[in-house]
Protein backbone atom coordinates (compact mmCIF):
# COMPACT_ATOMS: atom_id res chain seq x y z
CA UNK A 1 0.00 0.00 0.00
CA UNK A 2 1.64 3.25 -1.20
CA UNK A 3 1.72 6.57 1.33
CA UNK A 4 -1.14 8.34 -0.32
CA UNK A 5 -3.28 5.05 -0.24
CA UNK A 6 -2.66 4.62 3.72
CA UNK A 7 -3.41 8.38 3.95
CA UNK A 8 -6.51 8.14 2.30
CA UNK A 9 -7.52 4.83 4.00
CA UNK A 10 -7.36 6.40 7.57
CA UNK A 11 -9.11 9.48 5.70
CA UNK A 12 -11.81 6.78 4.71
CA UNK A 13 -11.98 4.94 8.17
CA UNK A 14 -12.10 8.03 10.31
CA UNK A 15 -14.85 9.34 8.03
CA UNK A 16 -16.85 6.34 7.99
CA UNK A 17 -16.97 5.85 11.69
CA UNK A 18 -17.68 9.58 12.21
CA UNK A 19 -21.35 8.75 11.40
CA UNK A 20 -22.19 6.84 14.72
CA UNK A 21 -20.52 9.48 16.81
CA UNK A 22 -22.31 12.19 15.27
CA UNK A 23 -25.79 10.16 15.75
CA UNK A 24 -24.49 9.25 19.18
CA UNK A 25 -23.47 12.86 19.96
CA UNK A 26 -26.53 14.61 18.19
CA UNK A 27 -29.39 13.15 20.76
CA UNK A 28 -27.11 14.67 23.86
CA UNK A 29 -26.96 17.96 21.91
CA UNK A 30 -30.65 17.75 21.52
CA UNK A 31 -30.94 16.71 24.87
CA UNK A 32 -28.89 19.39 26.45
CA UNK A 33 -29.82 22.34 23.98
CA UNK A 34 -33.34 21.74 23.90
CA UNK A 35 -34.11 20.32 27.51
CA UNK A 36 -31.00 21.87 29.36
CA UNK A 37 -30.58 18.61 30.51
CA UNK A 38 -27.16 16.85 30.84
CA UNK A 39 -27.78 12.84 30.04
CA UNK A 40 -25.09 11.12 31.36
CA UNK A 41 -26.48 7.53 30.60
CA UNK A 42 -27.23 8.46 27.12
CA UNK A 43 -24.89 5.81 26.23
CA UNK A 44 -26.49 3.26 27.92
CA UNK A 45 -28.99 3.41 25.58
CA UNK A 46 -26.84 2.67 22.53
CA UNK A 47 -25.81 0.16 24.48
CA UNK A 48 -29.48 -1.65 25.30
CA UNK A 49 -30.21 -1.38 21.74
CA UNK A 50 -27.21 -2.72 20.69
CA UNK A 51 -28.14 -5.93 22.88
CA UNK A 52 -31.50 -6.06 21.23
CA UNK A 53 -29.23 -5.66 17.51
CA UNK A 54 -27.96 -8.83 18.43
CA UNK A 55 -30.71 -10.65 19.92
CA UNK A 56 -32.75 -9.88 16.81
CA UNK A 57 -30.33 -11.10 14.79
CA UNK A 58 -29.34 -14.33 16.19
CA UNK A 59 -32.84 -15.01 17.25
CA UNK A 60 -34.68 -14.41 14.75
CA UNK A 61 -32.26 -13.76 11.79
CA UNK A 62 -33.42 -10.01 11.44
CA UNK A 63 -31.00 -7.40 9.80
CA UNK A 64 -30.54 -4.67 12.94
CA UNK A 65 -30.47 -1.93 10.12
CA UNK A 66 -33.60 -3.15 8.20
CA UNK A 67 -35.15 -2.86 12.16
CA UNK A 68 -33.90 0.87 12.82
CA UNK A 69 -37.81 2.22 11.97
CA UNK A 70 -39.07 -0.64 14.32
CA UNK A 71 -36.22 0.30 16.85
CA UNK A 72 -36.69 3.88 16.59
CA UNK A 73 -40.11 3.92 17.40
CA UNK A 74 -39.66 1.85 20.30
CA UNK A 75 -36.88 3.65 21.60
CA UNK A 76 -38.40 7.33 21.15
CA UNK A 77 -41.62 5.65 23.49
CA UNK A 78 -38.98 4.58 25.82
CA UNK A 79 -37.17 7.93 25.40
CA UNK A 80 -40.63 9.62 26.39
CA UNK A 81 -41.21 7.73 29.41
CA UNK A 82 -37.93 8.25 30.50
CA UNK A 83 -38.69 11.90 30.26
CA UNK A 84 -41.75 11.88 32.01
CA UNK A 85 -40.50 9.35 35.07
CA UNK A 86 -37.02 10.35 35.56
CA UNK A 87 -36.09 13.73 33.91
CA UNK A 88 -38.59 15.92 34.32
CA UNK A 89 -38.89 15.54 38.24
CA UNK A 90 -34.91 16.91 38.67
CA UNK A 91 -35.43 19.10 35.62
CA UNK A 92 -35.87 22.15 37.66
CA UNK A 93 -33.65 20.83 40.77
CA UNK A 94 -30.37 22.08 39.25
CA UNK A 95 -27.31 20.71 37.04
CA UNK A 96 -25.94 18.72 40.05
CA UNK A 97 -29.18 16.72 40.60
CA UNK A 98 -28.92 15.80 36.81
CA UNK A 99 -25.44 14.76 36.85
CA UNK A 100 -25.78 12.30 40.22
CA UNK A 101 -29.42 11.14 38.65
CA UNK A 102 -27.67 10.06 35.19
CA UNK A 103 -25.08 9.33 36.10
CA UNK A 104 -26.71 6.29 38.87
CA UNK A 105 -28.87 5.53 36.01
CA UNK A 106 -25.85 4.74 33.51
CA UNK A 107 -24.10 2.54 36.48
CA UNK A 108 -27.87 0.97 37.28
CA UNK A 109 -28.38 -0.20 33.71
CA UNK A 110 -24.32 -1.26 33.43
CA UNK A 111 -24.93 -3.96 36.07
CA UNK A 112 -28.42 -4.86 34.56
CA UNK A 113 -27.06 -5.67 31.71
CA UNK A 114 -23.91 -7.38 33.47
CA UNK A 115 -26.61 -9.79 35.12
CA UNK A 116 -28.83 -9.95 32.58
CA UNK A 117 -26.23 -10.60 30.08
CA UNK A 118 -23.26 -11.20 31.29
CA UNK A 119 -19.81 -9.75 30.80
CA UNK A 120 -18.37 -11.31 27.53
CA UNK A 121 -18.42 -9.67 24.18
CA UNK A 122 -21.15 -10.37 21.92
CA UNK A 123 -21.11 -10.30 18.49
CA UNK A 124 -23.05 -11.08 15.52
CA UNK A 125 -21.98 -11.87 11.54
CA UNK A 126 -24.56 -10.09 8.83
CA UNK A 127 -23.79 -11.52 5.80
CA UNK A 128 -22.16 -8.33 4.40
CA UNK A 129 -19.62 -7.46 7.90
CA UNK A 130 -16.93 -8.28 5.96
CA UNK A 131 -17.54 -7.55 2.65
CA UNK A 132 -16.02 -4.39 1.11
CA UNK A 133 -15.53 -2.36 -1.90
CA UNK A 134 -12.02 -1.00 -3.23
CA UNK A 135 -11.83 2.43 -5.40
CA UNK A 136 -8.44 3.62 -6.13
CA UNK A 137 -6.90 0.96 -3.86
CA UNK A 138 -9.02 2.39 -0.73
CA UNK A 139 -11.43 -0.29 0.61
CA UNK A 140 -14.76 0.80 2.06
CA UNK A 141 -16.49 -1.87 4.31
CA UNK A 142 -19.83 -1.96 3.12
CA UNK A 143 -21.31 -2.57 6.65
CA UNK A 144 -19.39 1.03 7.40
CA UNK A 145 -20.42 2.94 4.25
CA UNK A 146 -24.34 1.89 5.00
CA UNK A 147 -24.11 2.73 8.48
CA UNK A 148 -22.91 6.18 7.45
CA UNK A 149 -25.33 6.45 4.54
CA UNK A 150 -27.76 5.81 7.14
CA UNK A 151 -26.45 8.71 9.66
CA UNK A 152 -26.75 10.86 6.82
CA UNK A 153 -30.20 10.55 6.03
CA UNK A 154 -30.97 10.63 9.98
CA UNK A 155 -29.12 13.52 10.48
CA UNK A 156 -30.93 15.85 7.61
CA UNK A 157 -33.81 14.31 8.32
CA UNK A 158 -33.83 15.82 11.93
CA UNK A 159 -32.34 19.07 10.63
CA UNK A 160 -35.44 19.06 7.95
CA UNK A 161 -37.64 18.67 11.05
CA UNK A 162 -36.11 21.56 13.02
CA UNK A 163 -35.75 23.56 10.07
CA UNK A 164 -38.68 23.36 7.67
CA UNK A 165 -42.08 21.72 10.19
CA UNK A 166 -43.99 22.82 12.68
CA UNK A 167 -42.84 21.23 15.37
CA UNK A 168 -39.24 21.65 14.84
CA UNK A 169 -39.88 25.42 15.00
CA UNK A 170 -41.66 24.93 18.63
CA UNK A 171 -38.09 22.75 19.39
CA UNK A 172 -35.97 25.64 18.84
CA UNK A 173 -38.39 28.44 20.34
CA UNK A 174 -38.22 26.73 23.45
CA UNK A 175 -34.84 26.44 23.16
CA UNK A 176 -33.80 29.97 22.19
CA UNK A 177 -36.33 31.13 24.58
CA UNK A 178 -38.35 29.22 26.90
CA UNK A 179 -40.67 31.92 28.30
CA UNK A 180 -41.30 33.58 24.87
CA UNK A 181 -42.48 30.05 23.36
CA UNK A 182 -44.79 29.55 26.75
CA UNK A 183 -46.14 32.96 26.07
CA UNK A 184 -47.16 32.25 22.87
CA UNK A 185 -48.85 29.04 23.58
CA UNK A 186 -46.00 26.61 23.12
CA UNK A 187 -46.01 23.70 25.23
CA UNK A 188 -42.59 22.84 26.78
CA UNK A 189 -43.68 19.69 27.80
CA UNK A 190 -44.52 17.81 24.49
CA UNK A 191 -41.28 19.86 23.18
CA UNK A 192 -39.22 18.34 25.80
CA UNK A 193 -41.25 14.63 25.73
CA UNK A 194 -40.09 15.06 21.97
CA UNK A 195 -36.59 16.05 21.94
CA UNK A 196 -36.08 13.34 24.67
CA UNK A 197 -37.82 10.68 22.33
CA UNK A 198 -35.69 12.03 19.26
CA UNK A 199 -32.31 12.00 21.48
CA UNK A 200 -32.66 8.44 22.90
CA UNK A 201 -34.50 6.91 19.44
CA UNK A 202 -31.09 8.48 17.97
CA UNK A 203 -28.72 6.66 20.37
CA UNK A 204 -30.52 3.08 19.38
CA UNK A 205 -30.05 3.62 15.67
CA UNK A 206 -26.44 3.81 16.94
CA UNK A 207 -26.70 1.17 19.23
CA UNK A 208 -28.10 -0.93 16.39
CA UNK A 209 -25.00 0.01 14.17
CA UNK A 210 -22.75 -0.93 16.98
CA UNK A 211 -24.13 -4.45 16.81
CA UNK A 212 -23.35 -5.05 13.03
CA UNK A 213 -19.69 -3.40 13.03
CA UNK A 214 -18.49 -3.76 16.84
CA UNK A 215 -19.79 -5.97 19.49
CA UNK A 216 -21.88 -5.29 22.87
CA UNK A 217 -21.03 -5.56 26.01
CA UNK A 218 -22.04 -3.91 29.47
CA UNK A 219 -19.81 -1.14 29.14
CA UNK A 220 -19.93 -0.18 25.12
CA UNK A 221 -22.29 2.62 26.18
CA UNK A 222 -20.44 4.77 28.29
CA UNK A 223 -17.43 5.24 25.77
CA UNK A 224 -20.10 6.53 23.23
CA UNK A 225 -21.25 8.62 26.37
CA UNK A 226 -18.02 10.30 26.47
CA UNK A 227 -16.82 10.41 22.95
CA UNK A 228 -21.06 12.02 22.70
CA UNK A 229 -19.52 15.12 25.24
CA UNK A 230 -16.74 15.51 23.53
CA UNK A 231 -18.23 16.18 20.21
CA UNK A 232 -20.89 18.38 21.94
CA UNK A 233 -18.72 20.09 24.02
CA UNK A 234 -16.78 20.60 20.84
CA UNK A 235 -19.22 21.81 18.79
CA UNK A 236 -20.86 24.12 21.28
CA UNK A 237 -22.95 23.14 24.30
CA UNK A 238 -26.26 22.24 22.68
CA UNK A 239 -25.77 22.97 19.15
CA UNK A 240 -27.01 20.48 17.26
CA UNK A 241 -25.57 21.75 14.05
CA UNK A 242 -22.05 21.54 14.98
CA UNK A 243 -22.40 17.69 15.66
CA UNK A 244 -21.47 17.11 12.23
CA UNK A 245 -17.99 18.38 11.52
CA UNK A 246 -16.95 17.94 15.48
CA UNK A 247 -17.91 14.17 14.98
CA UNK A 248 -15.72 14.01 11.95
CA UNK A 249 -12.68 15.90 13.46
CA UNK A 250 -12.80 12.90 16.23
CA UNK A 251 -13.59 10.11 13.77
CA UNK A 252 -10.60 11.41 11.56
CA UNK A 253 -7.96 12.53 14.26
CA UNK A 254 -8.65 8.49 16.14
CA UNK A 255 -8.06 6.94 12.91
CA UNK A 256 -4.79 9.06 11.47
CA UNK A 257 -3.45 8.50 15.63
CA UNK A 258 -4.24 5.18 15.39
CA UNK A 259 -2.33 4.76 11.91
CA UNK A 260 0.63 6.61 12.04
CA UNK A 261 1.50 6.70 16.22
CA UNK A 262 3.41 4.26 17.21
CA UNK A 263 0.79 1.93 19.44
CA UNK A 264 -1.20 4.17 17.98
CA UNK A 265 -4.84 2.31 18.40
CA UNK A 266 -4.11 2.75 22.20
CA UNK A 267 -3.83 6.67 21.75
CA UNK A 268 -6.67 6.88 19.55
CA UNK A 269 -8.96 6.12 22.49
CA UNK A 270 -8.16 8.71 24.14
CA UNK A 271 -8.30 11.67 21.70
CA UNK A 272 -11.83 12.56 22.55
CA UNK A 273 -10.33 13.61 26.20
CA UNK A 274 -8.32 16.35 24.30
CA UNK A 275 -11.52 17.79 22.25
CA UNK A 276 -12.96 17.89 25.65
CA UNK A 277 -10.39 19.90 27.22
CA UNK A 278 -9.24 21.97 23.82
CA UNK A 279 -13.31 22.27 23.52
CA UNK A 280 -13.43 23.65 27.30
CA UNK A 281 -10.63 26.05 26.93
CA UNK A 282 -11.75 27.58 23.15
CA UNK A 283 -15.33 27.64 24.09
CA UNK A 284 -15.39 28.46 27.71
CA UNK A 285 -18.43 30.21 28.35
CA UNK A 286 -20.58 29.66 25.25
CA UNK A 287 -23.70 27.82 25.36
CA UNK A 288 -25.71 27.41 21.86
CA UNK A 289 -29.12 27.07 21.20
CA UNK A 290 -30.49 24.73 18.46
CA UNK B 1 -67.47 47.37 25.96
CA UNK B 2 -70.35 45.93 29.14
CA UNK B 3 -68.35 42.42 29.39
CA UNK B 4 -65.42 42.07 31.23
CA UNK B 5 -62.84 40.11 29.54
CA UNK B 6 -60.67 40.32 32.46
CA UNK B 7 -61.79 40.12 36.01
CA UNK B 8 -59.12 39.99 38.79
CA UNK B 9 -60.22 40.28 42.33
CA UNK B 10 -57.95 40.52 45.58
CA UNK B 11 -54.80 38.92 43.66
CA UNK B 12 -51.69 39.03 45.95
CA UNK B 13 -48.26 37.55 44.25
CA UNK B 14 -44.52 37.95 44.14
CA UNK B 15 -41.53 36.21 43.88
CA UNK B 16 -41.27 32.99 46.53
CA UNK B 17 -41.78 34.52 50.29
CA UNK B 18 -41.34 37.86 49.09
CA UNK B 19 -45.16 39.84 48.51
CA UNK B 20 -44.85 42.34 45.73
CA UNK B 21 -49.23 42.99 44.83
CA UNK B 22 -51.16 43.28 47.60
CA UNK B 23 -54.75 42.44 46.85
CA UNK B 24 -55.62 44.03 43.26
CA UNK B 25 -58.66 44.25 41.84
CA UNK B 26 -59.51 45.22 38.37
CA UNK B 27 -61.20 44.73 35.08
CA UNK B 28 -60.40 45.45 31.22
CA UNK B 29 -63.29 45.10 29.26
CA UNK B 30 -63.83 43.59 25.30
CA UNK B 31 -61.90 46.11 22.50
CA UNK B 32 -60.59 48.72 25.11
CA UNK B 33 -57.53 49.74 26.29
CA UNK B 34 -56.60 50.18 29.83
CA UNK B 35 -53.35 50.87 31.30
CA UNK B 36 -51.22 50.31 34.22
CA UNK B 37 -49.09 53.09 35.43
CA UNK B 38 -46.75 53.49 38.42
CA UNK B 39 -43.19 54.37 39.30
CA UNK B 40 -40.12 51.62 38.93
CA UNK B 41 -40.40 48.75 41.05
CA UNK B 42 -44.02 49.87 41.91
CA UNK B 43 -45.37 46.07 40.58
CA UNK B 44 -46.08 46.70 37.26
CA UNK B 45 -44.22 43.70 35.34
CA UNK B 46 -45.27 41.31 38.55
CA UNK B 47 -48.81 41.87 37.68
CA UNK B 48 -48.38 41.26 33.97
CA UNK B 49 -46.46 38.17 35.22
CA UNK B 50 -48.88 37.01 37.17
CA UNK B 51 -52.18 37.67 34.90
CA UNK B 52 -50.21 35.23 32.33
CA UNK B 53 -49.29 32.61 34.51
CA UNK B 54 -45.31 32.65 34.83
CA UNK B 55 -45.49 33.66 38.39
CA UNK B 56 -48.28 31.70 40.87
CA UNK B 57 -50.65 34.18 42.57
CA UNK B 58 -50.47 33.35 46.51
CA UNK B 59 -54.42 34.56 46.82
CA UNK B 60 -56.81 35.96 44.84
CA UNK B 61 -58.41 34.53 41.29
CA UNK B 62 -57.97 35.68 37.54
CA UNK B 63 -60.84 35.76 36.12
CA UNK B 64 -60.20 35.60 31.66
CA UNK B 65 -63.83 35.27 29.50
CA UNK B 66 -65.66 34.15 32.36
CA UNK B 67 -62.97 31.45 33.15
CA UNK B 68 -61.33 30.88 36.21
CA UNK B 69 -57.44 30.82 35.25
CA UNK B 70 -56.11 30.89 38.74
CA UNK B 71 -52.58 28.75 38.50
CA UNK B 72 -52.75 27.89 34.74
CA UNK B 73 -49.62 27.19 32.68
CA UNK B 74 -48.91 30.21 30.66
CA UNK B 75 -49.02 28.37 27.51
CA UNK B 76 -52.37 27.55 28.23
CA UNK B 77 -53.37 31.11 29.26
CA UNK B 78 -52.00 32.21 25.80
CA UNK B 79 -53.93 29.36 24.01
CA UNK B 80 -57.06 30.59 25.37
CA UNK B 81 -56.95 34.23 24.41
CA UNK B 82 -54.44 36.07 26.27
CA UNK B 83 -50.93 36.87 25.43
CA UNK B 84 -48.12 38.92 27.30
CA UNK B 85 -45.85 40.87 24.97
CA UNK B 86 -43.13 40.76 27.93
CA UNK B 87 -40.59 43.68 29.34
CA UNK B 88 -37.10 41.28 27.63
CA UNK B 89 -39.57 40.97 24.66
CA UNK B 90 -38.08 37.64 24.48
CA UNK B 91 -38.01 37.11 21.00
CA UNK B 92 -36.71 34.08 19.27
CA UNK B 93 -32.75 35.71 18.34
CA UNK B 94 -31.41 32.19 16.05
CA UNK B 95 -34.82 32.95 14.20
CA UNK B 96 -36.02 34.68 11.36
CA UNK B 97 -38.25 37.10 11.49
CA UNK B 98 -40.81 35.27 9.57
CA UNK B 99 -40.12 32.05 11.69
CA UNK B 100 -40.41 33.47 14.92
CA UNK B 101 -44.50 34.76 13.84
CA UNK B 102 -45.23 31.11 12.38
CA UNK B 103 -44.03 30.02 15.94
CA UNK B 104 -46.84 32.33 17.61
CA UNK B 105 -49.53 30.81 14.98
CA UNK B 106 -48.47 27.30 16.37
CA UNK B 107 -50.63 28.16 19.41
CA UNK B 108 -54.05 27.05 19.13
CA UNK B 109 -55.51 25.59 15.90
CA UNK B 110 -57.96 28.69 15.49
CA UNK B 111 -54.53 30.60 14.86
CA UNK B 112 -52.71 27.91 12.28
CA UNK B 113 -55.84 28.02 10.31
CA UNK B 114 -55.71 32.39 9.84
CA UNK B 115 -52.29 32.31 9.81
CA UNK B 116 -51.35 33.77 6.20
CA UNK B 117 -53.94 36.55 6.94
CA UNK B 118 -52.95 37.50 10.39
CA UNK B 119 -49.25 37.20 8.73
CA UNK B 120 -50.26 40.04 6.34
CA UNK B 121 -52.33 42.16 9.03
CA UNK B 122 -48.95 42.42 11.27
CA UNK B 123 -46.50 42.68 8.33
CA UNK B 124 -48.74 45.50 7.11
CA UNK B 125 -48.78 47.14 10.64
CA UNK B 126 -45.16 47.26 11.12
CA UNK B 127 -43.75 47.22 7.30
CA UNK B 128 -40.16 47.10 8.62
CA UNK B 129 -41.20 43.63 9.51
CA UNK B 130 -41.68 42.56 5.89
CA UNK B 131 -38.25 43.99 4.97
CA UNK B 132 -36.57 42.23 7.67
CA UNK B 133 -38.62 39.02 7.11
CA UNK B 134 -35.84 36.65 6.82
CA UNK B 135 -33.73 38.24 8.49
CA UNK B 136 -32.50 37.07 11.92
CA UNK B 137 -34.79 38.17 14.93
CA UNK B 138 -31.48 38.30 17.38
CA UNK B 139 -30.24 41.35 14.47
CA UNK B 140 -32.79 43.61 14.37
CA UNK B 141 -32.50 46.81 16.16
CA UNK B 142 -34.51 47.67 19.77
CA UNK B 143 -37.79 48.76 18.02
CA UNK B 144 -38.12 46.32 15.59
CA UNK B 145 -37.43 44.20 18.26
CA UNK B 146 -40.33 45.47 19.99
CA UNK B 147 -42.26 45.33 16.93
CA UNK B 148 -41.70 42.04 16.34
CA UNK B 149 -42.53 41.01 20.14
CA UNK B 150 -45.90 42.40 19.60
CA UNK B 151 -46.48 40.95 15.96
CA UNK B 152 -45.47 37.80 17.37
CA UNK B 153 -48.12 38.00 20.14
CA UNK B 154 -50.65 38.58 17.42
CA UNK B 155 -50.25 35.82 15.63
CA UNK B 156 -51.67 33.94 18.53
CA UNK B 157 -55.35 35.81 17.72
CA UNK B 158 -55.55 36.99 21.15
CA UNK B 159 -58.72 38.51 22.47
CA UNK B 160 -55.97 40.49 25.01
CA UNK B 161 -53.19 41.80 25.01
CA UNK B 162 -50.95 42.53 27.44
CA UNK B 163 -48.00 44.47 26.81
CA UNK B 164 -45.45 45.66 29.38
CA UNK B 165 -43.16 48.88 29.00
CA UNK B 166 -43.37 48.68 25.30
CA UNK B 167 -41.89 52.67 25.10
CA UNK B 168 -38.53 50.77 27.08
CA UNK B 169 -34.90 51.87 25.78
CA UNK B 170 -36.57 53.45 22.80
CA UNK B 171 -36.26 56.57 20.46
CA UNK B 172 -40.03 58.80 20.75
CA UNK B 173 -40.42 58.40 16.97
CA UNK B 174 -40.01 54.51 17.37
CA UNK B 175 -42.62 54.39 20.19
CA UNK B 176 -45.32 56.84 18.21
CA UNK B 177 -44.72 53.69 15.87
CA UNK B 178 -45.52 51.35 18.24
CA UNK B 179 -48.65 53.05 20.19
CA UNK B 180 -50.32 54.26 16.31
CA UNK B 181 -50.12 50.23 16.10
CA UNK B 182 -51.08 49.58 19.56
CA UNK B 183 -54.34 51.97 18.79
CA UNK B 184 -55.11 50.12 15.61
CA UNK B 185 -54.98 46.89 17.00
CA UNK B 186 -57.79 48.07 19.42
CA UNK B 187 -59.62 49.09 16.84
CA UNK B 188 -59.74 45.46 15.22
CA UNK B 189 -61.27 44.62 18.65
CA UNK B 190 -58.34 43.32 20.74
CA UNK B 191 -58.56 44.67 24.08
CA UNK B 192 -54.99 45.64 25.60
CA UNK B 193 -53.67 46.05 29.40
CA UNK B 194 -50.48 48.36 28.65
CA UNK B 195 -48.21 48.73 31.48
CA UNK B 196 -46.25 51.84 31.18
CA UNK B 197 -43.97 54.35 32.84
CA UNK B 198 -44.38 56.85 29.90
CA UNK B 199 -47.70 58.20 32.10
CA UNK B 200 -48.64 61.05 29.76
CA UNK B 201 -48.49 58.70 26.66
CA UNK B 202 -50.44 55.65 28.05
CA UNK B 203 -53.09 57.92 29.75
CA UNK B 204 -53.81 59.61 25.92
CA UNK B 205 -53.70 56.02 24.20
CA UNK B 206 -56.21 54.37 27.08
CA UNK B 207 -59.11 54.79 28.34
CA UNK B 208 -59.10 53.53 31.75
CA UNK B 209 -56.38 53.62 34.11
CA UNK B 210 -55.59 52.37 37.42
CA UNK B 211 -52.12 53.52 39.11
CA UNK B 212 -49.96 51.12 41.28
CA UNK B 213 -48.04 52.69 43.87
CA UNK B 214 -45.93 49.89 46.22
CA UNK B 215 -48.21 46.67 45.23
CA UNK B 216 -51.21 48.27 45.95
CA UNK B 217 -53.82 50.27 43.62
CA UNK B 218 -53.96 53.61 44.52
CA UNK B 219 -56.23 55.45 42.10
CA UNK B 220 -58.55 54.50 38.89
CA UNK B 221 -60.25 56.18 36.77
CA UNK B 222 -60.99 56.81 33.13
CA UNK B 223 -57.96 58.87 31.57
CA UNK B 224 -59.17 62.64 31.19
CA UNK B 225 -60.43 61.96 35.21
CA UNK B 226 -56.22 60.62 35.66
CA UNK B 227 -54.92 63.33 33.76
CA UNK B 228 -56.66 66.05 35.79
CA UNK B 229 -55.82 64.69 39.24
CA UNK B 230 -53.25 66.58 41.38
CA UNK B 231 -51.34 63.71 42.58
CA UNK B 232 -50.53 62.31 39.11
CA UNK B 233 -50.01 65.79 37.66
CA UNK B 234 -47.51 66.41 40.57
CA UNK B 235 -46.43 62.28 40.45
CA UNK B 236 -46.00 61.63 36.81
CA UNK B 237 -46.80 64.33 34.61
CA UNK B 238 -44.22 66.60 36.15
CA UNK B 239 -46.62 69.85 35.59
Amino acid sequence: MSAGQLFGQALINGILISGIYALAASGLALAFGVVKFLNLAHGEFLMLAAYLGIFLFSSYGLDPLLMTPVVFTLFFILGAVYYKTLVKPVLKAGELNQLLLTFGISIFLQNLALILFGGTIRTISVPYRTHTISFWGINFGTARLLILLLSIVLLVGLYQVLQRTRVGRSIRAVSQEPEGAALVGIDSEAVYLIALGIAVGFASVAGMMLSIIFHAEPMVGFNFTLKGLAVVVMAGLGNVYGVIWASLILGISESFIGVYLPNGTGWSGAIFFLMILGGLIIRHSRVSEV
Amino acid sequence: MNTPILEVTNLSGGYGSLQVIWNLNLTVHEGEIVCLIGANGAGKTTTLRLLSGLEKPMQGEIKFQGISITNWLPARIARLGMTHVPEGRNIFGQMTVRENLEVGANCSPEAWRKKEATMNYVLNLFPILKERANQLAGTLSGGEQQMLAIARALMTCPRLLLVDEPSMGLAPAVVDNVFKALREVMGNGVAIFLVEQDVKRSLKLAERGYVLENGHIVLKGTSSELMEHEEIKRAYLAV
